[in-house]
C-alpha cells in the first residue's frame, strides 16, 4: 500500500514500518515460546535418563540376583532354560546403551534449539533498540547477528546420531 | 581355554553384560570405564583380548587402540570395537587402527563367545 505525501510523491516507509514491528512482536511471541518449550523439553529428557537409569540398575541388579540364585540349582534342564533365558536377557539389557545415547543426541538438539531462541529474541531486541548513537546500535547488532548465526551453526551441527538401531536384535559382525 | 579379556565401555549395562557373558564362558573379566581407564588397565595388566567401545569420554575407542597397538606387548593382542556405530568409514578407520574386528551393538552372547574363541585361538 502507498500513501500521497504533501508534496505529491508516494512513499511507501510507513507501512513496512508497522509491518516490521508487527513481525518483530510475531517472531518475539514465537521465540519466547519456543524457549519455554525447550527448556521444557531439556527437563523432560534429563527425567527420562534419570528414570532410565534407575531402571537399568534395578534390572542389572535383579538380573545379577537371578543368575546367583542359578548357580545354586544345578544343571538339570530347568536350570538350562533359565540359563539361556537370561544369556537372551543380557542381549535386550543393552537398550538401555542405546537409549541412553538416544536421549543424549536429543538432549543436544534440544539446547541448540534453545540456544537459537535465546539468540534470536536477543537479536530482536538489538533490532528493536533505539539508540542515539548509530554507530554503538549498528556494532551491537551485528554482535547480535554473529552470535545468532553461530548459534544456528551450532544447532546444524548438533546431534549426529550414531544409533541406528530400532530394535534389540543383534547387530553385525566384521573380523579384519 | 580360559583368557583374561578387558572390556573398555562407559555403559554399566554394557559392562556388566560383557562381564556375565564372558564369565559364563569361563574368562576372566578386567573392567574399564573410558578410554584412558582401559590404556592404564591394558599398562598394568597383559590382557589376552580387548572388547572396546568405540565414543567414550577422556579416550575414544579408536585412539585406545592406536595408543595399545604402539606398545610392543600389545602389537598380536586382538582388540575388537563394540560400538552402536556401523558407517563402513569408522569400519575402515577403525581396521586402518589396527583393531581386529567390528562389532555392532547390541551383540547376540553365543556369537559374541564364538568371536572371542576364534580371535584368542
Amino acid at each position: 500500500m502507498r500513501r500521497q505525501r504533501a508534496d505529491g510523491n508516494e512513499t511507501t516507509t510507513a507501512i513496512p514500518r508497522a509491518a516490521n514491528d508487527e513481525l518483530e512482536q510475531l517472531v518475539g511471541r514465537a521465540g519466547a515460546a519456543l524457549n519455554l518449550q525447550c527448556k521444557a523439553a531439556h527437563q523432560e529428557l534429563e527425567q527420562t535418563q534419570l528414570l532410565l537409569a534407575d531402571a537399568t540398575r534395578k534390572l542389572l541388579d535383579s538380573f545379577h540376583a537371578a543368575t546367583r540364585a542359578l548357580s545354586g540349582l544345578g544343571e538339570d534342564e530347568a536350570a538350562t532354560r533359565v540359563q539361556q533365558s537370561l544369556l537372551a536377557a543380557s542381549q535386550h539389557l543393552q537398550f538401555s546403551d542405546l537409549v541412553g545415547q538416544l536421549v543424549a543426541t536429543t538432549e543436544q538438539r534440544v539446547d541448540g534449539l534453545l540456544l537459537v531462541s535465546q539468540r534470536l529474541q536477543r537479536l530482536i531486541q538489538a533490532i528493536s533498540a533505539q539508540s542515539t548513537d548509530p554507530k554503538t546500535q549498528a556494532s551491537q547488532l551485528a554482535g547480535e547477528k554473529r552470535a545468532f548465526l553461530e548459534a544456528v551453526a551450532a544447532l546444524e551441527s548438533c546431534g549426529d546420531s550414531r544409533v541406528r538401531q530400532w530394535d534389540t536384535q543383534a547387530g553385525g559382525i566384521d573380523l579384519f | 581355554m580360559r583368557k583374561l579379556v578387558l572390556t573398555v565401555d562407559d555403559s554399566a549395562a554394557i559392562r556388566e553384560m560383557l562381564a556375565y557373558v564372558l564369565k559364563s564362558a569361563g574368562h576372566r573379566v578386567i573392567e574399564a570405564e573410558d578410554g584412558m581407564d582401559g590404556l592404564q588397565k591394558a599398562l598394568g595388566n597383559q590382557v589376552d583380548l580387548v572388547i572396546t567401545d568405540q565414543s567414550m569420554p577422556k579416550m575414544d575407542g579408536i585412539t585406545l587402540v592406536k595408543a595399545l597397538r604402539a606398545l610392543p606387548q600389545y602389537k598380536g593382542i586382538p582388540i575388537l570395537l563394540l560400538t552402536t556405530e556401523s558407517s563402513d568409514n569408522m569400519k575402515e578407520e577403525g581396521r586402518s587402527a589396527g583393531a581386529t574386528g567390528w562389532l555392532v551393538k547390541p551383540f547376540d552372547p553365543n556369537k559374541l563367545i564364538e568371536v572371542v574363541e576364534k580371535v584368542t585361538r
